[in-house]
């Protein structure tokens, strides 16, 4: 069997020239300038304490009469959704035709730490669905969820279908004890009311290292060493700041609706056992009719894909169709492939649901 | 080149010291390198320390990242340099091939027992750690209060002066920071069992055939290892009731040290964490009586718009009554 070669003198040279690599790279990120995210022109319509809703202006003479908003998790922030030109996904679906909105939570300080979910779901979202229905003269809105904003819109959806014409989630937790969600099983033995009596408000920095912690060595480390590959391209050294800076962009999360998320979704996965409640009621998925359309990415390590794909068996509605992106949990906003495929996706569907 | 950068310039005469490191580890033998004693890392450090002066606040921050983890894959190789060694031994094959590949691993090992750090994995045994001397700080904090600073000590137990009551919160205080400490050791003593299990990983990658003919083909190879063995110790149910442990412990620990602050804080005069918390209870109350207010204002502004609607209705039925009765 023929064995593997490596020489000292050989291995010298690799870390020389990875060392000036690395120094020629800094020379690139210095002339780089500072690194912009968010490209397609918007304007905000409603303020409220720290949730901002962003209007987009749309690229098509005639959009589609009923607006999608977009609602976005409360982890990390929603520029994801329209990073850069090419690699956007509010961008792809103006182009396709559709009037988009986007909720902004903002960043969560301690004046939020007993903002509960009743607040952001029955209070910010709905009031947020409210301004759209009256400025477009609707009865309902298109709902998008991204990741925990998609869990949101299925609570939401059940508690106020009257207001939705269509769901699609994305990348979406529904049953938070599938085998291989590690992130969940990480987080069933944490002390929740424990955490939130000594943080206040969770740290976005804590939930960083979480969700590093699940590959550590590619993470933490492999990512950075391969990333002096690229140092010598300004265009891809710049990408590169821009995902850097969207992963350390970490809100805090209010600490009352961080416990009630960490209790009733994580630990006792409520969301599919029916016993998760939102300000005085219950939420029922099975009261769920609306269409919906479930968008899971079929290599995602934070929300595996049964973790998502669960959702068929838990709503009511007779029109209900999965579709899995061959990616992972960010790749799915930013990667070409994701251009091609998700926004025309989406419209489509829309479209035939007008 | 004379318009090069000091940076770049720097670096040049940083090679050469490279090379003289080159030579220093060429002599070194078999054994496996310390961590820190790298003299490459020691130069990227210095190189660092000069050149970062170049970039804004904000690159700084992520090149500072990168440097970082370059310094990891440059210590990797003096963390695998005798394993090194073995893949150049021209010819390499069969069972004497293997048993000095066995006996490197080994020694690894026996060195990660001993301490040593795997590349790759320093920032993840940074995670959850509080600075060593946090508790001889805060400890230190209480002691020197003043008896009249001692109010949020108050005891209803008969004959316990708040001296005695702050002398227990300190032992408690100690007893929630061995508790975090023996979390934390039983946390890296897991992360170090999942390196052991790594590097028999990479030897069997090895002994299999794997393609290594670079430091970098080997270090990929030691990160796909090192994931493999780290996913297999997180799905276990110990890591997660060590994790939680740890977690717990640091929460506990940080909730009960913040006690011991207010009361410095309010030895001082100066706001409490806890009469904060009271103003946010307050204020969010205030912000649900406002929407409440506001809805019903709303609900309000409807039904008023509503009788308007039906009293100008009822006021055409009136007119054209009226009208009707002119007739």
């Amino acid at each position: 069997m023929p064995q593997p070669s490596l020489d000292p003198e050989s291995v010298a040279r690799e870390m020389l020239e990875f060392n000036a690599r690395l120094a020629r790279g800094l020379g690139t990120i210095a002339q780089l300038g500072d690194v912009q995210a968010g490209v397609s022109p918007r304007s905000a319509v409603y303020r409220e304490d720290k949730v901002v809703l962003y209007h987009y202006e749309p690229r098509v003479p005639q959009p589609l009469a009923i607006p999608v908003l977009i609602c976005y998790a409360l982890v990390n922030r929603p520029y994801m959704a329209d990073l850069q030109d090419g690699r956007s996904l509010i961008q792809g679906m103006l182009k396709q035709g559709l009037d988009v909105y986007l909720i902004d939570w903002g960043y969560p300080d301690g004046g939020d730490r007993y903002l509960t979910l009743d607040d952001y779901i029955n209070g910010y979202l709905d009031r947020c669905v409210d301004v759209i229905r009256r400025r477009h003269e609707l009865a309902h809105v298109n709902l998008l969820g991204i990741c925990q904003g998609g869990t949101f819109s299925l609570c939401y959806t059940a508690l106020h279908q009257d207001k939705v014409r269509n769901l699609i989630t994305t990348v979406t937790p529904v049953d938070f004890h599938t085998p291989r969600d590690m992130l969940s099983h990480l987080a069933r033995a944490v002390d929740a009311d424990l955490l939130v009596k000594a943080f206040g408000n969770c740290p976005g920095e804590m939930l960083n290292w979480l969700f590093l912690m699940l590959k550590p060595f590619r993470l933490m480390g492999q990512k950075y060493v391969d990333f002096v590959d690229s140092l010598d391209d300004p265009e891809k050294a710049k990408n590169f700041l821009r995902m850097e800076k969207w992963i350390f962009d970490s809100p805090d999360q209010a600490g009352a609706a961080f416990l009630q998320f960490l209790r009733d979704f994580y630990q006792n996965n409520g969301l599919v056992r029916g016993t998760v409640e939102i300000g005085s009621r219950r939420v029922d998925l099975q009261a769920i009719t609306v269409p919906v359309l479930n968008i899971f990415a079929r290599d995602d390590h934070l929300v595996p894909p049964d973790a998502s794909k669960a959702l068929a068996g838990c709503v009511s509605s007779a029109d209900y169709t999965d579709l899995e992106f061959p990616g992972g949990h960010i790749g799915i906003y930013v990667s070409v492939r994701a251009q091609e495929m998700l926004p025309p996706a989406i419209a489509a569907w829309l479209a035939d649901r007008a | 080149m004379g318009s090069d950068p000091d940076y770049l310039t720097d670096w040049a005469a940083l090679q050469r010291r490279y090379l003289e490191a080159l030579q220093v580890m060429g002599g070194s033998g078999a054994g496996v390198a310390t961590p820190g004693a790298n003299p490459w890392q020691d130069a990227l450090d210095f190189w660092w320390q000069r050149a970062s002066a170049a970039v804004s606040d904000e690159q700084r921050g992520v090149f500072t990242d990168i440097v970082r983890q370059s310094r990891s894959f440059l210590e990797s190789a003096a963390f695998f340099g005798p394993l090194i060694e073995i893949l150049s031994q021209p010819g390499a094959a069969g069972s004497d091939w293997d048993r000095d590949l066995r006996g490197q691993i080994a020694a690894m090992q026996r060195k990660l027992r001993e301490g040593a750090v795997p590349p790759g994995m320093e920032a993840i045994l940074g995670a959850w750690k509080v600075p060593d001397d946090f508790w001889d700080r805060i400890s230190a904090l209480v002691a020197r209060l003043p008896e009249e600073g001692l109010q949020l000590y108050d005891t209803t137990a008969p004959g316990q002066g708040k001296r005695v009551a702050a002398g227990e919160s300190v032992r408690e205080g100690a007893r929630l920071w061995q508790e975090y400490q023996r979390a934390l050791s039983e946390y890296l003593r897991m992360l170090s069992d999942a390196a052991r299990v790594a590097l028999d990983r990479l030897q069997h990658r090895l002994s299999g055939g794997a393609k290594v003919n670079s430091l970098r083909s080997l270090y990929d190879l030691w990160v796909d290892c090192g994931e493999d063995a780290y996913a297999e110790m997180m799905f276990g149910a110990d890591f997660a009731r060590c994790f939680a442990e740890l977690v717990n412990a640091l929460c506990a620990f940080k909730l009960h040290t913040r006690g011991m602050i207010d009361a410095g804080l309010d030895a001082l005069n100066l706001p409490t964490v806890r009469a904060l918390d009271g103003v946010y209870r307050r204020e969010a109350d205030l912000r649900s009586e406002l929407r409440t207010t506001r809805s019903r204002q709303e609900e309000d502004r409807e039904t008023l718009l509503r009788l308007q609607r039906e009293l100008e209705l009822l006021r055409q039925v009136v007119q054209r009554k009226d009208g009707a009765g002119g007739v």
